[in-house]
């Protein structure tokens, strides 16, 4: 039976069992057969397989203009990451770099000695360095570019200027620093399996960074077009070094990938092929789960969870909360520039009703804007209370009673749309009035970009998972500080934030930084969205993880056990 | 076919081209109009704040360029044959895309029309020979029902109650493409029955009235009074001149035929030229908006030439002469 005779056979569930029973025992042998002393013998299951179906469809599969959750997952699968982010500790993780050594600005990176593209090649340090060079070739208009930024010679290679050194106390490299003869200086391939980087600046978000490195190999891509109008025929079929091989997309239905047999992490992935199925209708998505014709998916509504839950047949996982949303106000209009009349804003509103009412209790109340299950959280923070009567004294004593405020958000997002309304029910009871304007996406970014806004319901601002984020939301220099909000006590702690790479050293910077935005409220951090999974019950192995992708990100160590 | 017949057809042939070219300057007016920066969308959200980064993906796309200069270029290309490439559909061409998806659509409203006029036909002949009969007013009634249920709660109340509960078809048509043949049938059944409903409701009272009509002309009295069957009057005199209205009716069907149903490619994820252009639209995917309506635009213009050219042929006394415009 071939792979796709397979799929089609789950799909019409007319699974020959018999077939099943015959890889099990196939697998059974191989483990009687593996050496005792080297453990658990990985076990392929020969034919299984799993088709995720997700609201969302990728909209490229050139790695490099990856900009939304279903291109960066897929990313991961055909190309693999550099350096993997470990959601226990929000720390870094080895993926295609097995392991490094840091010495002052310098990290010296081991690449996986088996690791291979999907042609048969070597992946080689020299790969990794032209990946990272493409990501930060102006050209390429990568979102990721300046996260890069800190790298040694990256304003040469950009042609925006010099290299700026830091203080010798934070650990210069020598004035005398040559590095690489080609391409960004900071980038060395020392040898095939060797990648020395050197920071011109502390950054703490570097090891964190790299993962949105997907390394691509040289071969293949060098003098071609690598933005998203790059019409280079690997785009098309794109070759990594990831735990899967691109076999086949048909775009705006199925993408379909097979197990890379030659994988670097040896036995992995279990599950020999997936299928990833964009469906846009999202009662679609819950019906063909309940029917078995999907095996899984992600970001499910809260609405459609009971029903989810009540089939039987699914299992429903609700990550630990990373994207805090609410209230963004402009601090530059009045009388929004008034700290208390923030405060007071945030009062007026009865965010635990919203959270039972509209997130059904699967999501949370928000405490700040680095969220409670991120290291750098400060377990110690309040939440604003819910205090109307407060809140209307506050109103009455700034004149907006009867007065008229905007509040916009993306049309389309349910859950935003519903805090608007939740925002505008609560403040009209106390007297002051506002216009919800549901608008385009770009619409909003543009006018929020431009500071024509005086309240949004958006994720502007809030750390994701790395607080460092948080730099260029708050600091008044920040590239993306979308509310205006300046504060020199802030701006010092978010310099020194982000040269400490020590999480213990930099928990109590953060701290200071969480009560100082608490205290102020620039945002008003309400809740935290749901990202609900959903997974067939005969799969397991995956972990619950944040971010792109949710649980399919394990995809690799994930197994398939027909039920009993 | 007179000549003259054959120089209106030539000159409704030849006026395809113009209100082509005003349907694109229309369509690229107005996409471009809409509110908003589609570049901003396509960066990302991480890069939408950082102007350096925008301006260079804008200037990779030609969005920079003056708004004329755009449409004259994306037109010279289209004459070529060159629809542009997508801008979030992994970047492939659009003409592509389109052919991709057409089929898909073809198939799927082709079959739903073709079943809907063989149930339609014979029903309405039914009602309109016995009018006032039971049979009749249970057409009359379940034509209604028919118009009258939402063909997107009708499609969940199938995917539910078939596809759930009963596990007899599958919920999703998205394999459709992949599958053999007597396997494939399955993915047709419930998006099928879905669309064709409402047109059997649609056609069966449109074919009783124009029955109506024709039974009740001298010319059918006179086939009665020469002492010809009633089986005979009805086929050969009645049905015949019935038809001809029905062709206008089809005619008007066969555009949406192309354009596809929307909501229904969308609640089964079967991937046609509908669901395309919801996709794009909801993308702001320039080039692929403009290359659908296009597409659908030269669509609706060829067919309805056809209809008239089929007219002809099934109508003698029918002859074009008049001007192209009217």
């Amino acid at each position: 039976m071939t792979d796709t005779n397979i799929t089609r056979d789950l799909l019409t569930r007319k699974l020959d069992r018999r077939a099943l029973v015959g890889t099990s025992a196939a697998g059974a042998l191989a483990v009687a057969a593996w050496p005792r002393h080297l453990g658990a013998a990985p076990v392929r299951q020969e034919g299984s397989t799993i088709i995720i179906g997700t609201l969302g469809e990728s909209t490229t599969q050139n790695p490099f203009a990856a900009n939304e959750s279903e291109s960066y997952w897929r990313a991961e699968m055909i190309f693999d990451q550099f350096v993997r982010l470990d959601y226990a500790t929000g720390g870094a993780a080895p993926g295609l770099a097995a392991s490094w050594e840091i010495e002052g600005l310098t990290f010296t990176f081991a690449i996986q000695p088996n690791a291979r593209f999907h042609d048969g090649t070597d992946v080689t340090a020299d790969d990794v360095k032209f990946t990272l060079e493409a990501i930060l070739t102006p050209e390429t208009a990568s979102e990721n570019a300046n996260r890069f930024a800190a790298i040694y010679g990256v304003p040469e290679f950009q042609g925006t200027g010099t290299t700026e050194i830091a203080t010798p106390a934070a650990g210069t490299p020598a004035a005398e620093f040559v590095g690489a003869s080609t391409g960004v200086s900071g980038i060395e391939a020392v040898d095939a399996k060797t990648l020395r980087i050197t920071l011109a600046r502390p950054d703490a978000s570097f090891l964190y960074s790299l993962h949105y490195v997907f390394v691509v190999p040289r071969a293949q891509l060098e003098g071609q077009a690598l933005d998203r109008t790059s019409t280079a025929p690997f785009f098309s079929a794109p070759i990594g070094a990831g735990p899967y091989v691109f076999e086949s997309w048909s775009v705006g239905s199925d993408f379909i990938a097979r197990a890379n047999p030659d994988y670097w992490d040896t036995g992995k992935p279990m599950i020999q092929s997936f299928t990833h199925r964009a469906i846009t209708d999202s009662s679609g998505i819950a019906n063909a789960l309940q029917s078995g014709e999907i095996n899984g998916s992600l970001y499910a509504s809260p609405t459609l969870t009971e029903q989810l839950q009540a089939a039987g047949n699914l299992t429903i996982e609700v990550p630990a909360f990373a994207a805090p949303n609410g209230t963004v106000f402009n601090c530059r209009t009045p009388p929004f520039d008034k700290v208390e009349v923030r405060r007071a804003v945030a009062m007026a509103v009865n965010v635990d009703a919203y959270v039972q009412d509209s997130l059904l209790g699967l999501g949370e109340a928000g405490l700040g804007p680095i969220a409670p299950a991120l290291w750098a959280h400060d377990p110690t923070l309040t939440p604003i209370p819910y205090d109307p009567e407060a809140a209307r004294a506050v109103f009455e004593a700034n004149g907006m009673i009867g007065q008229t405020y905007e509040i916009l958000t993306n049309a389309g997002n349910i859950l935003r749309e519903d805090w608007c309304i939740r925002v505008q029910a609560d403040l009209q009871e106390l007297g002051v009035n506002i216009q919800f304007t549901p608008i385009e996406y770009t619409t909003v970014v543009e006018r929020i970009n431009t500071g024509q806004f005086t309240l949004d319901a958006g994720d502007f601002a809030g750390a994701a998972l790395d607080p460092n984020d948080l730099y260029d939301q708050f600091h008044s220099k920040g590239a993306t500080n979308v509310t205006g909000y300046s504060d020199p006590e802030l701006d010092a702690l978010l310099e020194q934030g982000r040269t400490i790479l020590d999480q213990e050293e930099a928990k109590p910077v953060w701290s200071q930084v969480q009560q100082i935005l608490m205290r102020d409220v620039p945002m008003h951090w309400a809740w935290y969205r749901p990202f609900i999974s959903v997974v067939d019950n005969r799969y397991t192995g995956y972990t619950v993880a944040l971010g792109d992708g949710g649980l399919f990100r394990s995809l690799p160590d994930m197994t398939f056990t027909e039920a009993p | 076919m007179t000549g003259d017949t054959g120089a209106y057809l030539i000159r409704r042939v030849l006026l395809i081209i113009p209100l082509l070219l005003g349907l694109s300057i229309l369509m690229f007016g107005m996409t471009q109009a809409a509110p908003g920066d589609p570049v901003l969308a396509l960066v990302g959200p991480q890069a939408a704040a950082r102007p350096e980064v925008v301006e260079q993906a804008r200037e990779n796309f030609g969005l920079n360029q003056p708004l004329p200069i755009q449409y004259v270029r994306w037109l010279g290309n289209v004459v070529q044959g060159d629809l542009g490439r997508s801008y979030t559909f992994n970047n492939l061409p659009v003409l592509d895309l389109i052919t991709q998806r057409m089929w898909g659509t073809i198939q799927l409203q082709g079959l739903a029309l073709i079943i809907a006029l063989s149930i339609a036909i014979p029903v309405g002949i039914i009602s309109a020979t016995r009018q006032y009969s039971l049979p009749d007013h249970l057409v009359t009634v379940g034509s209604f029902i028919g118009l009258a249920i939402p063909n997107f709660w009708l499609a969940l109340l199938l995917q539910i109650w078939i596809g759930v509960q009963l596990g007899w078809l599958p919920v999703l048509s998205t394999n459709q493409a992949r599958a053999d043949f007597p396997e494939r049938i399955q993915y047709f059944i419930l998006p099928v029955i879905v669309l064709a409903l409402p047109s059997i409701a649609y056609f069966a009272r449109f074919m009783r009235s124009a029955m109506l009509e024709v039974i009740n002309q001298d010319y059918v009295t006179v086939a009665r009074a020469k002492g010809l069957g009633p089986r005979a009057v009805l086929y050969r005199h009645a049905l015949r001149n019935a038809l001809i209205p029905m062709v206008t009716v089809i005619g008007l069907q066969l555009p949406q035929i192309l354009s596809g149903a929307v909501i229904i490619e969308q609640i089964f994820a079967w991937p046609g030229l509908g669901l395309l252009a919801y996709e794009a639209i909801g993308r702001r995917d320039y080039p692929v908006i403009l290359g659908v309506t296009l597409f659908a635009g030269a669509a609706v213009m060829i067919v309805s030439v056809l209809v008239d050219v089929v007219y002809v042929l099934i109508d003698p006394r029918v002859k074009l002469t008049g001007s192209a415009g009217g």
